[in-house]
């Protein structure tokens, strides 16, 4: 192996450096499980078991009518369902194949729904279901969606209770469509990029005309394009002013619906844990560079057949693919633990933007570290110049940026990893007026110019 | 061979070396000898490769260090006086990791490593971290590791410094083996005595430039000298006035030291004799005397 190649492989794969990925991985879990937190979800909620139906009182009878299915929009079938009153069984069936099921019992005030599949458990309380209906004297079928997951109440899935028509609409992940009428109905379904729910500048970007067969569930994938803002429901030959449904502030990125919110948590953790995580770049580049150049190991190195320049590429490369990954990972390790355990799937073109956050800022004090390290060599003083660097772009400036006002504008094109306030606001769905060219400029000037500078004085430097 | 061009090198603005040119030939040892700060170290390293001269050139069999630096190197072991190395390391592991850096794969490498400690007398101790050596230990294995290529030219900086009488002794003889083996060796050191036992020629330098470069033999010649030295049983104040008439005569208690001597020896001794003549002995000078001359331009 030549000695370049050698090196290269070595400083990659020293103890440090793996160590650096299984921490990365580990954060990118924990950030995971602190979103789940940080969103008051219990482990409970966010089983992968969805049930939504419909309670139909008839005289002292209650008829209910309901679907399951996953999170990723697949009927789940032989799931067990039963009726209770006041805790005991009073009638239970199973799923069929399309996860429907319908049971009939006597009302009793204290009725509920259990539904169980595989180890997962959802409950409704039918009797409350109907005493709402009983105030509502002309409505006859009344429908109740659970949705048990993470995101059920403020996050990835997105629902359209279209009570006019009686028809529930849910989004699932991966574009997939679960659809359930309770009466026979041809509708229009529009996919629409809106300001407002109803504004006249809404543009339809996809239109599908369904036709519901009463109680049967329809699982539709459909090719959600970019853009849809909300979901609009109307039926075919009707009024045109009958009620539209939507929500607000639905961000759809391409390929799952997710809310603000979950990202937004997502985000914010991940914001907080890269104000510390470049202090173990700091130390990477410590170990790998200034520390051997420093006790005088690099000297030891350089009489082998090996040239500075090769040294020095081989080390910072070989750094600079540890921060990459270590970046891959902090962010695929929460979106593998968000799909393991609640079926949400990120996007690879969000991964790859979120991707870019922890990297260009990795890649900042990688090279910042290494210009200290070439022009200093005294390994401690390097240690603690980075940490002081660390500390004062990512805590003190911003901290200054605060009180003369100036802090968006330091955020956005002068401190390390100013991109990230472009990809923030690409994610989030944010309208912020920035000038994309000037803060990818920064972002690279930031990683190039330590870069070259440590280059060129560790090239005219004596190790 | 080594042959060193007019190599000159600053740091910032002191200049160290200035046009420092000499060579090493195949199968030869030559002493690197000069006072502290003299340029010994920093010649060698720029020698080893790790350091760049600011002008001239450094040859390692035809090779240019500065020229062609991986190629050179591949032909050049080198002794450094401090130990440069990870001391957290174990000694094996880390003979592995710099023998990766020639190419040797990690199974060759261990069993040229288990040869060459046995060989330099760590046999036993390949499991130590490195910061468990003594500094003799330490040696042994910069030795151990400037062996791995199986160079032809070896620089063997200040070794002898700290170490024991054994370590003083393996290393001479270390020197010895190499040369017979045809190997260059440049060898500095401060005990200039043992310089003196095993070199063939002598490369003395002083503030950053080479004052002289003298063959052993010459070296030899000038060391020799013609002062006797006389122990005596009993003296009194015609002992000198006897001696003045052999050259001149200088009493140190018992010890009469007779500067140019001019005579025989045996009417001396007879002169003597009413004073219990107990030793007669020639005066060598050594290769410090022949240094210092030399620096302060007495020869």
């Amino acid at each position: 192996m030549r000695p370049f190649i050698y090196d290269f492989k070595k400083t990659f794969l020293r103890l440090t450096s793996i160590s650096l990925l299984f921490l990365f991985i580990l954060s990118g879990v924990g950030i995971a499980f602190e979103t789940f937190h940080l969103m008051h979800i219990t482990p409970a909620s966010y089983e992968n078991l969805n049930v939504e139906g419909y309670v139909c009182p008839s005289g002292n009878k209650v008829s209910v009518y309901g679907i399951a299915f996953n999170n990723n929009g697949k009927p789940i079938s032989s799931a067990l369902v039963c009726v209770l009153s006041s805790g005991n069984v009073v009638a239970s069936t199973r799923t069929s194949a399309n996860g429907f099921f319908n049971l009939t019992v006597n009302y009793s005030p204290y009725l509920s729904l259990l539904v169980k599949y595989n180890g997962l458990e959802r409950n409704v309380n039918i009797s409350r279901i109907v005493g709402e209906l009983q105030n509502n004297v002309n409505s006859q079928v009344v429908s109740v969606t659970i949705y048990p997951n993470i995101f059920s109440n403020t996050s990835c899935f997105y629902n359209v209770n279209a009570c006019w028509y009686r028809i529930l609409v849910s989004i699932m992940c991966q574009d997939n469509l679960v659809i359930f009428s309770s009466k026979n109905v041809n509708i229009s379904m529009e996919l629409v990029h809106s300001s407002g729910i109803v504004g006249n500048k809404s543009v339809v970007l996809k239109q599908i005309n369904l036709y519901l067969k009463k109680f049967t569930p329809v699982y539709a994938t459909i090719e959600i394009p970019q853009g849809v803002t909300c979901v609009v429901l109307e039926p075919i030959n009707s009024s045109p002013n009958n009620q539209q449904i939507g929500l607000n502030n639905f961000k759809y990125i391409k390929g799952t619906a997710i809310y603000c919110d979950t990202m937004n948590n997502f985000l914010t953790l991940l914001h907080i844990f890269m104000l510390f995580l470049p202090y173990t770049i700091i130390y990477l580049a410590y170990i790998s560079f200034s520390r051997p150049r420093s006790i005088g190991e690099m000297e030891f190195i350089l009489a082998r057949p090996i040239t500075k320049r090769k040294i020095f590429i081989s080390r910072f490369f070989s750094n600079a693919l540890i921060a990459v990954l270590s970046s891959v990972l902090i962010v695929l390790a929460p979106a593998i633990t968000f799909n393991a355990i609640a079926g949400l799937h990120i996007p690879l073109q969000v991964i790859f933007l979120l991707v870019l956050i922890p990297m260009s800022l990795l890649l900042t004090y990688l090279s910042i570290t290494y210009m200290y390290s070439s022009i200093i060599k005294s390994s401690g003083t390097v240690q603690g110049l980075g940490t002081f660097t660390l500390l004062f772009l990512e805590v003190i400036l911003p901290l200054i940026g605060i009180s003369t006002s100036t802090y968006e504008t330091l955020m956005q094109y002068i401190t390390p990893a100013s991109i990230s306030c472009y990809i923030y606001s690409l994610i989030e769905g944010c309208n912020v007026r920035i000038n994309v060219g000037l803060e990818i400029t920064s972002t690279l000037l930031w990683i190039i110019i330590p870069a070259i500078i440590s280059y060129l004085e560790f090239k005219i430097r004596d190790v | 061979m080594i042959v060193v061009e007019r190599i000159s090198k600053r740091f910032g603005s002191r200049k160290v070396l200035d046009n420092v040119s000499f060579d090493v030939k195949d199968g030869e040892i030559a002493g690197f000898v000069g006072l502290n700060g003299a340029g010994k170290t920093t010649t060698i390293r720029i020698l080893a490769g790790v350091l760049t001269p600011n002008s001239g050139d450094v040859l390692i069999d035809d090779i240019s260090i500065v020229k062609e630096k991986e190629k050179a190197s591949m032909h050049v072991g080198w002794v450094p006086e401090l130990p440069l190395f990870d001391p957290n390391a174990k000694a094996l592991d880390y003979f592995v990791f710099i023998a990766g850096y020639y190419g040797i794969s990690k199974s060759d490498a261990l069993s040229l490593g288990k040869r060459l400690f046995e060989e330099v007398g760590l046999a036993g101790r390949e499991k130590d971290k490195l910061r468990n050596y003594s500094q003799g230990m330490k040696r042994r294995f910069l030795l151990a590791v400037s062996l791995i290529s199986d160079p032809k030219n070896f620089l063997f900086d200040e070794v002898l410094n700290g170490l024991d009488p054994e370590g003083i002794q393996f290393f001479r003889d270390m020197a010895l083996k190499l040369k017979k083996e045809g190997k260059s060796v440049l060898f500095s050191s401060h005990i200039l005595s043992e310089v003196e036992s095993i070199a063939d020629k002598v490369i003395f330098i002083h503030q950053g430039k080479i004052l002289r470069i003298m063959e052993m033999n010459e070296i030899r010649k000038i060391v020799k000298s013609n002062d006797l030295k006389i122990i005596l049983g009993k003296v009194d104040d015609n002992v000198l006035s006897i001696a003045k008439s052999f050259g001149k005569p200088e009493l140190n208690g018992n010890t009469l030291i007779i500067h140019d001597f001019n005579g025989e020896l045996s009417e001396l001794s007879s002169k003597l004799s009413p004073y219990e003549v107990l030793e007669v002995s020639r005066l060598k000078n050594s290769l410090e005397d022949v240094f210092f001359k030399i620096i302060n331009g007495e020869l």
